[in-house]
């Protein structure tokens, strides 16, 4: 009996010491957590026929939870029965085994309940051991019969302390190893960092060399702007400050807001003078101020452009001008200032009535060419007749008669004479001569006209070259040209001719002391059969222009209340 | 529950049974289709899906039919299931996922059995009956055991799916059930320490060579030498045991022997594990049978639906003739405990059993009887 009972007793221990050598080799074979656990409880739950087993980890000793007072399922096995994975270190299921080496509880007692927390779980026994300080491992058997008593605990203590010290190392490891990941992690991350800002450094330098390049470029390019500005502005400027046209600007208030300096010209007035005045305080002493005044209240009331032309009168004469008045507009389309150019275009009218003149002679010449034969052939018949008819008349009254009507005829035939004359391809006779040699052949007849009117001749001939001139028409021309101004002046008047060189041409000048001619009168000088005289032809004039036209030189003529100045100025080409 | 034996295996007569079995919506065919004259299993299978029956099977060494055992022949089961049976494939690769089923067996209310065929010449077993407990824990009790032919490991698992290798299916029959595991063998000697191990191989028993430590221990026992030429005729009698408490120990069958000194196993020998070398002895293994059925007396006869025997093949190896009076005090010990008799079953290449307190084993040369009740 004794030798069976040591038997058993051998046998029992045996086995304690296989289970325990078995279990304790089976802790701390991995570093890993949940491995670690795996192992302890695949070597426990078979050899003492558990059927569930679960380890809890204070959440102080969980890095990653160290904030709660919990405890957190860290591995169980079969999953089938978990059920909660977090509970508070309050719970009875941890309060029961504090200060204790275990705590067991079958579902003969009442409680027993409280200390499920998993699935499916109705009945058996639970045994809670604790892991050190660590936390607690939680197991279970169906039966309920099942005894955990304090040898079986001494059995287990060494074991599960090795097993507590196992999972510290464990989650040491885990914590080493997540400050080494969290390390690794932050430096990766620092180093993504620094390389994604030296990259964005790089990008950002190369960025603003670019900037900086094309600010360069465009400051270049301002400079070059500016600079062409500059001398865009500057030749404008010198367009329009050297413009002999007048170029104002008027605001809505017909104040003036800009003016070039060809104002002077016209009103005598700086431009400085001018600039911030209204149009009325200007007083530029021009007549038609108020037309002025109108016309740039039209503008700025229309919005439309204005053009209209102007003549004023000068000490030396009428000037024309053509003004332009265009309005500007701010961006709401309302008119805000005019922009008026005023043209003196004096010139281009006289112009246009030489033109028309010359038509005019053109046409008279033409005629008289086409006319002149056929009418002097008749009238020298009629002459021959009326003197042969004169010489067969006895009675002197009659033959005076006849002689009145030859005399005429002859008029008549001057008359024609002189029409012919107007001709423009009427022959000349060009030959070297010289202009105060013609005036001096001439100089006793002109003299003795001016005598027998009362009035004198007064020559100042210069030094002149001579001229390739046809002597016939250029006396004929100097003496209308006298007569005329004889004829112009009353008694006592002294007619001056004079010769000289200007710009290299040869200039006669013939003037008087009449009272001068007016305008209506001046834009009809040259035409033919136009006379102011009682009893003149209105031919002598339009010949002298004829005269002077065959011969390439040009006829001016200045008038005033002190008299009138005919020029004729022959040009070089006229020159031997 | 209906079983019925097709002594001739023929597809014809197995098609013509279960269309003769009326087999109702939920339940399923379980064919346990012996090796020897087995018919061509793909083409079973497809008749069988004609059939519009829930069938699972496997390819065993042998069937049983009431007490008798047989090399040949097909043994039908039809068992009501909650569940379309499962079809696990490719066991040995560790990678497959269980469904969560804990939903489902707890609204049951009880403690329905799980019936495992498996692969028994597939390795990771352990891993496989690992998974599948951590998946039902202890809401079911577990049975079953491993498929397979004798010759060489090819495809021995069918379902309506096809015919596999490395393959399990498990169906949960919509019955509670009780367990009885026996083996019989006797520790010779041990403690012994497996001091290193890889996956199904133990390389050193006590610090020393593996073999030699279990040449010597049974050549003391049994007087003869053991070579490695030799040692099939001695691994099927001396073999090794894993002690457990309130269960019975854990047989380890060495099947083999490497040049280097190394035993291979069928199923994975933890590393540190402490073992005996035991021995069977036809009286002993017998007598095993007879214990089966003990602690489960009470049940009325008429609450038995049906009763199932996994018996190792290792076992009808070392009983030889005798096994059918093993089978026969099975069934005189459930006649005797339940007043039913052994409806029948199949030689296996280990058995499943657990009430789901516990871990889950693989067992080896094993004696399973399960009794499905109401």
């Amino acid at each position: 009996m004794n030798n069976f009972s040591d038997a058993n007793q051998t046998a029992e221990i045996i086995s304690d010491m296989s289970f325990l050598y078995e279990l304790s080799l089976s802790i701390g074979r991995s570093l890993d957590l949940v491995d670690n656990c795996e192992k302890f409880l695949k070597i426990l739950m078979p050899r003492k026929n558990y059927s569930y087993g679960a380890i809890w980890i204070k959440d102080k000793y969980l890095s990653n939870l160290s904030e709660t007072e919990n405890t957190t399922l860290i591995y169980a096995k079969p999953r089938y029965y978990i059920r909660d994975t977090e509970m508070p270190l309050s719970h009875p299921l941890f309060t029961e085994v504090a200060g204790r080496d275990y705590a067991t509880i079958n579902s003969r007692d009442r409680k027993f309940s409280s200390f499920i927390n998993e699935h499916n779980i109705k009945e058996g026994t639970f045994v809670i051991l604790p892991l050190g300080q660590l936390g607690f491992l939680k197991i279970y058997t169906a039966n309920k019969d099942y005894i955990y008593d304090d040898r079986t605990a001494r059995k287990m203590r060494s074991v599960l302390d090795k097993f507590a010290i196992s999972l510290e190392g464990c989650l040491s490891h885990e914590n080493l190893i997540a400050e080494i990941r969290q390390r690794r992690q932050t430096e990766t991350e620092l180093k993504k960092a620094r390389e994604e800002l030296e990259t964005r450094v790089q990008e950002r330098t190369c960025e603003l060399v670019a900037l900086n390049q094309d600010l360069l470029a465009e400051v270049i390019e301002r400079k070059k702007t500016e600079s062409s500005l500059r001398q865009l502005q500057a030749q404008y400027q010198a367009l329009v400050e050297n413009n002999p046209d007048i170029i104002m600007r008027f605001d809505k208030e017909l104040r003036c807001l800009y003016a070039n300096p060809a104002i002077e010209f016209v009103t005598g007035k700086l431009a400085e003078d001018v600039i911030g005045k209204c149009i009325w305080d200007m007083d530029f002493g021009i007549e038609k101020d108020k037309t002025l005044q109108k016309h740039l209240m039209s503008v700025i009331e229309s919005g439309e452009q204005l053009r209209f032309e102007s003549e004023q009168a000068h000490s030396h004469g009428v000037r024309y001008y053509q003004t332009h008045f265009v309005p500007e507009f701010a961006n709401n389309r309302a008119v805000v200032s005019v922009l008026g150019i005023s043209r003196d275009v004096t010139e281009h009218k006289l112009f246009e009535k030489e033109i028309a003149r010359l038509d005019r002679l053109g046409v008279v010449g033409q005629m008289a060419a086409s006319i002149g034969h056929e009418v002097r052939n008749p009238m020298t018949t009629v002459r021959g007749y009326l003197q042969l008819y004169q010489r067969r008349l006895t009675s002197v009254k009659d033959r005076e008669t006849f002689s009145i009507m030859v005399e005429e005829i002859d008029r008549a035939n001057a008359i024609i004479t002189e029409f012919l004359s107007l001709a423009r391809n009427k022959a000349v006779d060009l030959k070297k001569n010289n202009l105060n040699e013609i005036i001096k052949v001439i100089l006793p007849l002109i003299q003795a006209d001016a005598l027998h009117r009362g009035n004198s001749i007064n020559v100042e001939l210069g030094k002149i070259f001579d001229l390739r001139l046809d002597e016939k028409e250029i006396r004929q021309c100097i003496l209308n040209l006298v007569r005329n101004a004889l004829e112009a002046m009353s008694d006592g008047g002294v007619v001056t001719i004079k010769t000289y060189i200007e710009n290299e041409d040869v200039v006669l000048s013939i003037s008087d002391e009449g009272k001068g001619i007016d305008s209506r009168t001046f834009d009809r000088l040259g035409t033919p059969f136009f006379t102011t005289k009682e009893n003149g032809t209105g031919l002598g004039l339009a010949v002298c222009y004829s005269i002077v036209a065959r011969h390439k030189a040009k006829i001016d003529v200045e008038t005033g209340s002190s008299g009138t100045i005919f020029y004729v100025r022959f040009a070089d080409e006229n020159r031997e | 529950m209906i079983n019925m034996y097709i002594k001739h295996s023929t597809i014809s007569n197995i098609v013509k049974a279960v269309i003769q079995l009326s087999v109702k919506e939920d339940t399923v065919v379980l064919l346990a289709i012996a090796d020897k004259n087995k018919p061509d299993i793909p083409e079973l299978i497809r008749q069988l899906n004609q059939t519009d029956v829930t069938f699972i099977g496997g390819i065993f060494p042998g069937v049983i039919d009431g007490n008798n055992c047989y090399e040949e022949g097909t043994k039908l089961f039809v068992l009501p299931v909650i569940e379309q049976p499962l079809l696990v494939k490719n066991i040995s690769q560790n990678s497959f996922q269980l469904p969560e089923w804990a939903n489902s067996m707890e609204k049951a209310g009880k403690k329905y059995m799980a019936m495992i065929i498996i692969d028994g010449f597939s390795s990771n077993i352990s891993g496989f009956l690992t998974n599948v407990f951590d998946s039902l824990g202890g809401s079911v009790s577990y049975i079953g055991g491993g498929a397979g032919c004798i010759q060489k490991h090819q495809p021995c698992i069918f379902t309506p799916e096809g015919f596999f290798q490395d393959a399990a299916v498990i169906a949960v029959v919509r019955s509670e059930g009780l367990l009885g595991v026996g083996h019989g063998f006797k520790r010779l000697a041990g403690p012994i320490i497996v001091t290193r191990t890889y996956d199904n191989v133990i390389a050193e028993l006590n610090w020393e060579n593996a073999f030699t430590v279990y040449k010597k221990i049974v050549e003391r026992n049994c007087g003869q030498i053991v070579t490695m030429d030799n040692f099939l005729e001695f691994s099927n009698d001396y073999l090794f045991i894993l002690t457990r408490e309130c269960s019975e120990d854990v047989v380890r069958t060495p099947i083999g022997v490497r040049l280097s000194g190394e035993l291979i196993f069928f199923c994975e020998v933890p590393e540190n594990t402490v073992l005996y070398i035991a021995k069977g002895e036809q009286n002993s293994i017998l007598e095993a049978a007879g214990q089966i059925g003990r602690g489960h007396q009470g049940l009325l006869g008429e609450s038995i639906r049906t009763t199932m025997v996994f018996e190792c093949m290792g076992r009808r190896a070392i009983l030889q003739e005798k096994i059918e009076l093993e089978l026969a005090t099975v069934n005189d010990d459930l006649i005797k405990n339940f007043g039913v008799g052994l409806a029948g079953g199949m030689l296996t290449f280990g058995e499943i059993a657990s009430d789901g307190n516990g871990f889950l084993e693989y067992y080896n040369k094993t004696l399973v009887v399960g009794a499905f009740y109401e």
